[in-house]
């Protein structure tokens, strides 16, 4: 692999480069474009509401689809334009344009073209097309508010291309709201079912405990970094060495608090399964492909702010900055719990959520280990399998009229051959057999863990190939339960059938996808390991790494395919011989193991443990607060507003009676009395009344002729 | 003549109608008296129509205006004293008295209060 030094080159668009400018305002349509269509669409079904016109479900399709077409054929464009034109051997440039938000700040709209955008915004569009399109088969049976539902999914697509093409903190946050709110929408979409509704609550309240520390941490590195949020800003600062990770390990912390709810890591992980209450294409696209994929994308994007680096050489997480450790232990315990929950859960569902976090665990311990290009490697095949996984688990669930539990499944294999065939690809890439595209990039993850300075390394390996092995176990377990054995359905009710070709389409697509990664970093591994000479774009994980300018040691990455080649032939014989050759011995140690299975399938009483300090910490401090202000606070306000108003009150009732009536009756009265005095002058007398008026008019006379000396007569 | 010997014969008129008008105590001396003013202006006006005649040229209309406006106060001095006289028939019969200082009809009467 070159280890040549990469250079920090970032390109501003507008300022020359036509291609650039050309680049970022593609990106600026693909984000735009699901927008307007979500936006068209809410207004279609406003008018819907209304009653005035029906919009058939196939018509709302269209729009989601055409416009999610639109943006993802301009980001492949904007991908391919990226890797022809500015990807010269190692050197990545960045390309950024900005525009003012708030004048006179630094807070702008930005766009940031990078390879993990550029690439991760292709992988979104190919994704989220394959689910919009099997969307439409899904949902027009028995559901009329398509029109919703498309508005929202676009809203949710849009959102996420925003968050992977900005460019600085603050509008990342911006989208990474968005895409909570969409999650919700999506999630509460059967909004009169009381468990959708509650399960959508949940997802955004442990989404919001991170949502905080994303701010709080934006907060800091906007005093760190001089209020310039811009990622290029932030890594031009690291590059020159006026920032280092173990000054900027509090904001990193806390961006990983944020990845931990968006995510769903160790702590806050209770929320994932419960989002299955949504429809399944909503589970595949947004609660298992991309939108938890947000948190990790995150932390790639951050990467400088976990690791001491020296320049854009190979890097190497140093014992002394905790986050990367924690990181790594984080992730590696919650992909041992998650594979832990997916083995005892029995709703076809839960088991691939609990998957979902399993492998997301994966991803962020990879993270943490400094293996950047492991964890996107390990996040492009995980999207590609997992939403296969979760498109095939719909056909089943729609196809036995909404059954999630496998228990009443069974022997599907006969009725519906090509979901099984497919869903048996997703499981092997899962599983990680050999040779299949989880398989490559599962070991590249723990290999990156393996040559990593993390404390206590071999323990967090060890627990790594140990859920590789109950990965294995539990997708076995899955393909076996649902699709082979006894038919256990309530055949009366239920006749299966094939899926339709609407529904095949995504499915097959996706499965050759699946296929076509596995070969393609089957062949990178075998010439990585055999030494051979490929074009780059073969070794994949190489090229990743030169692409982020992170490069992993590959020490010791034959003993690690050997060490997980067992593991899953060890978890695959395990579901093997508990589930078809000898049910009685699983059942002897299921009851035995009660005590197990009741921890387990109450999430290690990790759930129960964020309720109990919410009832009896947050709430008791919430209520203290409360009390304090009802009494306290309350209290001074009413006692100022009565003493001092009724003071005030009464302080200009006086005047009001005294001076202002005083006025007003003492000239009354005066005029009143003057007058009774006047009015006897009017005796009646003529004589009387002829002597006033010569009086007047001698006094007319007079003034006149003092004062105005021309009218005078005399 | 000069001017001024007239305008004093007319002050001199005009304030004796105004002393009796303001002494005298029945109506037909305030009648009197009213008569006394009016042509003290009656002299004025053709005092003046005179001087004003010797010092500018006038025009034909010009040379009598004072006469006109004499002849004018005369006419409404006759047409006064008629319906002076026609009132004060009309007050003795009703009060069998002309003196007007006994008459207070309209005067503010002490308990309106």
């Amino acid at each position: 692999m070159a280890e040549a030094e990469k250079t920090l080159e970032i390109i501003k668009a507008f300022t020359g480069d036509s291609t650039a400018d050309s680049m970022i305002l593609m990106t600026a349509a693909i984000v735009l474009i699901p927008m307007v269509a979500a936006v068209l669409l809410i207004a279609i079904r406003y008018i819907e509401v209304r009653g005035k016109l029906q919009v058939s479900p196939l018509r709302a399709a269209v729009i989601g689809n055409l416009s999610i077409l639109l943006s993802t054929g301009i980001s492949i464009t904007v991908l391919s334009m990226y890797f022809a034109n500015y990807v010269k051997g190692i050197q990545t440039p960045y390309i950024e344009a900005s525009w003012e938000f708030i004048a006179g700040t630094k807070l702008e709209w930005a766009f940031l073209i990078d390879p993990l955008s550029a690439m991760m915004g292709a992988l979104l569009g190919i994704i989220a097309l394959m689910i919009h399109f099997y969307a439409y088969d899904y949902m027009r049976h028995g559901e009329e508010e398509v029109t919703r539902f498309f508005a929202f999914l676009n809203f949710f697509t849009g959102s996420m291309w925003g968050f992977i093409y900005a460019g600085n903190l603050f509008n990342s946050l911006i989208f990474w709201e968005l895409l909570g709110v969409s999650s919700y929408f999506l999630i509460g979409y059967y909004w009169y079912k009381p468990s959708a509704s509650a399960a959508a609550m949940k997802a955004f309240l442990y989404n919001k405990v991170g949502d905080v520390g994303f701010l709080v941490g934006i907060f800091l590195t906007y005093g760190k970094t001089g209020g310039d949020l811009s990622y290029t800003h932030i890594f031009e600062l690291i590059h020159k060495g006026e920032l280092s990770a173990s000054t900027l390990a509090v904001p990193a912390i806390l961006i990983f608090l944020a990845a931990v709810g968006k995510s769903s890591q160790f702590p806050l992980f209770g929320w994932l399964p419960e989002a299955m209450e949504g429809p399944t294409p909503v589970s595949a696209l947004l609660h298992s492909s991309t939108m938890v994929k947000a948190g990790l994308l995150l932390l790639m994007r951050n990467f400088l702010m976990l690791y001491d680096v020296g320049g854009f050489e190979a890097v190497l997480p140093d014992v002394s900055i905790p986050p990367a450790a924690i990181i790594t232990w984080i992730g590696i315990l919650t992909a041992l719990l998650g594979a832990l929950m997916a083995t005892t859960s029995t709703d076809i569902k839960r088991i691939l959520a609990f998957s979902t976090i399993s492998q997301l665990g994966y991803i962020a311990s990879a993270i943490g280990a400094g293996g950047l290009s492991p964890a996107f490697f390990h996040l492009i095949s995980h999207a590609t399998f997992k939403s296969l996984l979760f498109l095939c688990a719909g056909a089943v669930i729609h196809n036995l009229h909404h059954v999630q539990d496998i228990r009443e499944m069974g022997g599907l294999y006969r009725h519906m051959k090509w979901t099984a065939i497919t869903m048996g690809i997703g499981l092997l890439a899962l599983a990680g057999f050999p040779f299949m595209s989880g398989f490559v990039s599962k070991d590249a993850v723990i290999l990156s863990i393996a040559n990593s300075d993390i404390p206590f390394k071999e323990g967090a390996q060890a627990i790594g190939l140990l859920t590789a092995a109950i990965t294995a176990f539990y997708s076995t377990r899955m393909f076996y339960v649902v699709f082979l054995g006894e038919e256990r359905y309530d055949k009366e009710k239920i006749v299966p059938h094939a899926s339709s070709k609407l529904m095949l389409f995504p499915l097959i697509t996706l499965a050759s996808l699946v296929v076509i990664e596995s070969i393609w970093f089957s062949i990178g591994l075998i010439a990585h390991l055999a030494e051979l000479e490929l074009p780059e774009i073969f070794l994949f994980e190489g090229f990743l790494g030169n692409m982020f300018g992170v490069h992993t040691p590959t020490d010791g990455a034959l003993q690690g395919i050997i060490y997980s080649t067992i593991m899953v032939f060890i978890g695959m014989g395990a579901a093997i011989y508990f589930y078809k050759i000898n049910p009685n011995a699983r059942e002897s140690i299921r009851s035995s193991l009660k005590f197990f299975e009741d921890f387990i399938n109450n999430r290690f009483g990790v759930d129960i443990a964020i309720f109990w300090f919410v009832d009896h910490v947050a709430l008791p401090i919430g209520n203290a607060f409360k009390t304090f202000d009802s009494v306290v606070v309350d209290g001074l306000v009413n006692f100022f507003g009565r003493t001092a108003s009724l003071a005030i009150a009464d302080f200009s009732d006086q005047f009001d009676q005294k001076v202002i009536d005083g006025i007003v009756n003492g000239s009354a009265y005066s005029i009143k009395y003057s007058v009774q005095r006047l009015r006897k002058l009017q005796d009646g007398i003529v004589g009387d009344y002829a002597k006033f008026m010569i009086l007047g008019i001698g006094m007319l006379l007079l003034v006149f002729n003092l004062f105005f000396g021309k009218l005078a007569l005399f | 003549m000069e001017l001024e010997w007239f305008v004093y014969l007319s002050l001199i008129l005009f304030s004796i109608g105004i002393l009796g008008v303001l002494t005298q105590k029945t109506a037909i001396r305030i009648l009197f008296s009213v008569e006394l003013i009016l042509n003290s202006a009656n002299i004025n006006f053709v005092a003046f129509n005179s001087y004003l005649q010797s010092t500018t040229s006038g025009t034909v209309i010009d040379q009598y205006m004072g006469w006109v406006f004499a002849m004018v106060v005369i006419a409404l001095a006759a047409a006064e004293a008629a319906v002076g006289l026609a009132i004060f028939i009309s007050l003795y019969r009703n009060f069998r008295e002309i003196v007007v200082a006994n008459i207070y009809e309209l005067a503010e009467s002490e308990e309106d209060e």
